[in-house]
């Protein structure tokens, strides 16, 4: 499947739509990979969707916001918002997490359900990056057509 | 006091830090014996070294009408060392990876989401922000009152050759910047705060 058709929102300039992305998940973007930095964290973008179960938006976010501090270590809600995602009501969170390998990152997601399914676009950054990167993400967000 | 019985953090009181500080910086001869002891603790395998030479310091104070905390912290080489306000009389020493620096002054600072009103930028006066993290409750408290809001914080953050310092109010206006310069408590959304406090490190 064409990695770029499914993504549904236009990545950051110069980075890299995967093709290998594991089940569930439409799409993967990733920062270009540092050659003076070989190890270091490598931003991204995540676009999932599943089915809701017969949820109410209202009830699947509660459930998520219940599911992530069980998901991700030291996890750190610090803003929660609704806003409306390409014409359908949805939402926008940001939290702090430590990552599997000990980093500080910051998580900014997207998201919105349609009919029964829910999208969820997930940005992830190492933490003392995050405002750098963070205008760069939000137009990432506002060219996101979900369901299309 | 020096607590080193329970797992994690140390616990001290005031005169334990100065203690322990006065050993570290002297010489442990003639020092208390759980300043020597303290010394010798795992947990404070290079802390004191970068207490008593940090590139950078900061000091957070968080202040409700009836309590205030004050949190101060050491950074250098890689290392920060956090002097965390447990209550006035109780005090935490730890280390922790610098880049976990905003999310420690987003817990310290009750940086929360909220449900918020419609808000508007408000006037306080430069010259009265002290008040809003006084160690005087007589003026801290009408301070607060007069801002609307639950409590206040002031971030300073300094090192060789510069500095910075923030004031922010929060509670169920939600979270409000000080701009001494106009005189204004101005609304911001968690994001931007937590956009600069994600900087903080970033003039060192």
């Amino acid at each position: 499947m064409d990695a770029t058709a499914d993504a549904r929102f236009t990545p950051p300039p110069g980075w890299e739509l995967a093709d290998d992305r594991p089940t569930g998940v439409e799409s993967v973007a990733l920062e270009p990979a540092d050659p003076d930095h070989p190890g270091r964290f490598r931003s991204n973008l995540v676009l999932t969707s599943s089915t809701t179960g017969g949820l109410s938006f209202s009830d699947w976010q509660n459930g998520t916001d219940e599911l992530l501090p069980r998901m991700l270590e030291d996890y750190l809600l610090v803003d929660l918002e609704r806003l409306v995602v390409n014409a359908h009501p949805g939402g926008r969170r940001l939290a702090h997490h430590a990552g599997p390998g000990g980093q500080a990152l910051t998580m900014e997601q997207w998201f919105t359900q349609i009919d029964d399914v829910g999208y969820t676009l997930t940005a992830t950054v190492e933490t003392y990056r995050y405002d750098a990167l963070a205008e760069v993400l939000a137009a990432t967000a506002a060219s996101w057509r979900p369901g299309t | 006091m020096i607590d080193l019985s329970s797992p994690g953090a140390v616990r001290l009181d005031p005169s334990g830090f100065e203690a322990l500080v006065a050993a570290a910086r002297h010489g442990s001869a003639g020092a208390p014996a759980e300043a020597k002891e303290a010394l010798a603790d795992e947990r404070l395998d290079g802390v004191m070294s970068v207490m008593l030479d940090p590139a950078a310091v900061l000091r957070l104070v968080v202040a409700g009408p009836d309590t205030r905390l004050e949190h101060r912290g050491w950074l250098a080489d890689g290392v920060l060392v956090l002097l965390l306000g447990v209550r006035t009389d109780l005090l935490q020493l730890m280390k922790t990876p610098p880049a976990f620096l905003p999310a420690t002054l987003v817990r310290l600072t009750r940086m929360r989401p909220r449900h918020l009103p419609e808000r508007v930028p408000a006037q306080f006066a430069a010259a009265r922000l002290d008040e809003l993290v006084s160690p005087d409750a007589r003026l801290r408290a009408p301070a607060l009152a007069e801002a609307n809001a639950d409590f206040a914080w002031r971030l300073d953050f300094w090192w060789d050759g510069g500095g910075r310092s923030l004031t922010a109010v929060d509670g169920d206006l939600g979270l409000r910047f000080a701009y001494p310069d106009v005189g204004r408590l101005v609304p911001v959304t968690n994001t931007f705060g937590y956009r600069v406090l994600s900087t903080v490190m970033a003039s060192t």
